[in-house]
């Protein structure tokens, strides 16, 4: 049997009368790079919050590396090896590129409780984060506060962080949002450069993107699994181009 | 070799600080009493905007109570002189573990709350330590409070030596701070401020750094109050009293409560205008009160904040770009590079990667692409 990176169990997420997630059953092995579509407020975010913590669901369970954290919240989870970025835009946007950076790496390890040093000083991150600005071809922007980067450059970011974590499971929230074309190619090839070995949850409106780099596609429609297939068998299903394209018949 | 500017201001910047500290030593030399009077207080109320910048400006929490922990540090002075003969340590200890112990009880009352709400309970919380101070008069003194503290043992009789004394601990209490914001966990309380949502999801425990925020602020608040009590001689309700809380609100807004020394300025402006003003009329508080309404309308980001603003806009128009951070940490790349000039050649960058952890993205993109990118990045329009 392969191991599960992460996997939910009949996630239903309930706010009021309203039913955001319903009866939600994933399993994402490790190492597979799940792409999750869906049109809009089909319930892909809230998904996302509850898979990272930032929601905890009002029935089913969520397992992460095989271990039950329907309870846990979001910063267990991310130190057990989860990393997620967001939707908009979500960063430290009054610290500089480098601060982001080693703020994230600081939180890792005891280093998150150092009060009577530097962080900068803390050992081991300045040559963290120097080599991961590096890799990312930061280097020439550390000192800059991030509200003053591009976008674009901020979407990146986004990736970074997650990345500096050394996660086992990344989500990755519509990374290509808002981008231009040229930029959202730029940020999928990022993406598809990631180690094969992280195992990579993503939501995608794109569908070139989506089926480009999913090994598996999963559809949400209403809250619940339509679909969870391959992407060329997706790409085919009759009730995917229904919820998409609108009933043949109504044409 | 010429010196650049930034060459430049690691020498400017010492030399400053050098000299603004030698004035402050030898201040009682210099003017009368009754200004050095007004210094002292300077420096008390420094330290206590200083210290409830930490919840307000760095942790972004709007706290409308911190009377009470100035006041409970005033409070211990005041029972510990009049009722005990414990040595002035002691009476440092005690103020400072009342004030984180308070910071705690106001840090996990207020777990929950955000914005307008965390202002209301913080107000509601400082209330009800001003009531019990007000009732309790078998204790406090009710709403006479507690005369009489007297400064012996403490330092030579003199209002200079307890200048001396006072900006003795305002200086280590500021330098303690600067140096606990630094740190990370003073870090993660200024991410506090910038993404709550962020901070949890990268693996910090965001209820945890909002109690660190209040203990800290706590404490030194308390250390306030307790100097406070020694320069005035007596404490009381006025000590907890809402208009305290209020007034290092405006402290710190009008002074810059994104700056570390920003509430102090503003506690210097305030207090400096108030007794100015005081020479006119005795109505001091509609000052205040029209100060507030100029300094939201027209300086919400404080005295250092339109200065930083004015400089960097004379700096744009001077054509040449603003620096990066007002600390000028910059140490690996050496500032702001010329646009389309990335600073290390993207070739020699991507060998070094190898052994530094398997966080990397794996290393196969071409030169030549990795080339492009830098430069359209640093291309790119900046706002």
């Amino acid at each position: 049997m392969t191991r599960l990176a992460l996997a939910t169990r009949g996630v239903q997420m309930r706010f009021g009368s309203f039913l955001a997630n319903d009866d939600v059953t994933l399993e994402v092995p490790v190492g597979e790079r799940r792409v999750l579509i869906g049109p809009n407020g089909a319930g892909k975010s809230t998904l996302f919050n509850v898979l990272a913590g930032q929601l905890r669901p009002t029935a089913g369970s969520v397992e992460l590396l095989g271990q039950d954290v329907t309870r846990l919240p979001a910063h267990r989870r991310a130190r057990m090896g989860l990393a997620r970025t967001f939707q908009l835009n979500n960063l430290f946007t009054d610290l500089t590129v480098r601060q982001n950076v080693e703020i994230t790496l600081a939180s890792q390890s005891r280093s998150r409780v150092v009060f009577w040093r530097d962080l900068a000083s803390v050992p081991g991150i300045r040559a963290r984060s120097d080599a991961l600005l590096d890799t990312w071809e930061f280097t020439d922007l550390a000192d800059l506060p991030v509200s003053e980067l591009a976008y674009g450059q901020q979407r990146v970011m986004e990736i970074v962080l997650a990345m500096s974590t050394e996660p086992q499971v990344l989500l990755l929230d519509e990374p290509t949002a808002g981008l231009a074309p040229a930029d959202a190619h730029r940020l999928t090839r990022l993406v598809s450069e990631l180690p094969r070995e992280i195992t990579i949850i993503m939501i995608e409106h794109d569908m070139d993107v989506a089926f480009a780099l999913a090994d598996r596609v999963t559809v949400l429609h209403q809250g619940s699994v339509l679909a969870d297939d391959l992407p060329e068998r997706v790409a085919v299903d009759r009730s995917v181009l229904q919820i998409y394209l609108g009933d043949a018949t109504d044409a | 070799m010429h010196d650049s500017p930034r060459d430049r201001r690691h020498l400017v910047v010492p030399l400053l600080v050098a000299v603004g500290l030698l004035v402050l030593l030898l201040l009682p030399l210099i003017i009368p009493s009754f200004y050095l009077f007004l210094s002292t207080r300077i420096l008390v109320f420094g330290l206590f905007a200083t210290a409830f910048n930490v919840v307000f400006g760095y942790a972004g929490m709007p706290s409308l109570g911190h009377a009470a922990f100035f006041g409970a540090g005033a409070y211990v002075v005041g029972l510990a002189s009049t009722r005990t003969e414990l040595p002035f340590p002691v009476v440092l200890l005690l103020a400072l573990l009342v004030g984180t112990a308070l910071g705690v009880v106001f840090g996990l009352m207020n777990l929950r709350v955000r914005g307008i709400y965390l202002l209301l309970l913080t107000l509601a919380l400082a209330q009800a330590v001003f009531g019990l101070a007000f009732t309790q008069v078998s204790i406090t003194g009710g709403d006479n409070g507690i005369f009489g503290i007297a400064r012996e043992g403490l330092v030579p009789v003199g209002l200079p030596y307890f200048y001396w004394f006072v900006l003795g601990i305002v200086g280590v209490s500021l330098a303690l701070m600067w140096q606990f914001m630094r740190s990370p966990v003073g870090m993660a309380i200024t991410g506090l401020r910038e993404s709550e949502s962020r901070l949890a999801a990268t693996g910090y425990r965001v209820g945890m750094y909002r109690v660190w925020a209040f203990a800290v602020s706590g404490a030194f608040a308390a250390l306030a109050g307790m100097l406070d009590a020694y320069l005035v001689g007596s404490v009381s309700p006025a000590n907890l009293a809402f208009l305290l809380s209020a007034e290092v609100v405006v402290m710190a807004i009008l002074g810059g409560a994104r700056y570390f020394f920003g509430p102090f300025l503003g506690a210097a402006l305030i207090l400096g205008l108030e007794f100015y003003v005081s020479t006119f009329t005795t109505r001091w508080t509609i000052v205040l009160g029209a100060l507030y309404i100029v300094t939201a309308l027209f300086m919400s980001d404080g005295v250092l904040g339109r200065i930083a603003h004015w400089r960097q806009r004379s700096g744009q128009r001077a054509g040449t770009a603003t620096g990066p951070g007002p600390d000028g940490s910059a140490t690996s790349s050496g500032g702001p590079v010329p646009d389309g000039v990335p600073a290390l050649p993207a070739g020699a960058a991507l060998p070094s990667m190898s052994g530094s952890g398997p966080a990397e993205p794996t290393p196969s993109r071409s030169t030549a692409s990795a080339r492009t990118t830098a430069s359209a990045r640093t291309t790119e329009p900046r706002p």
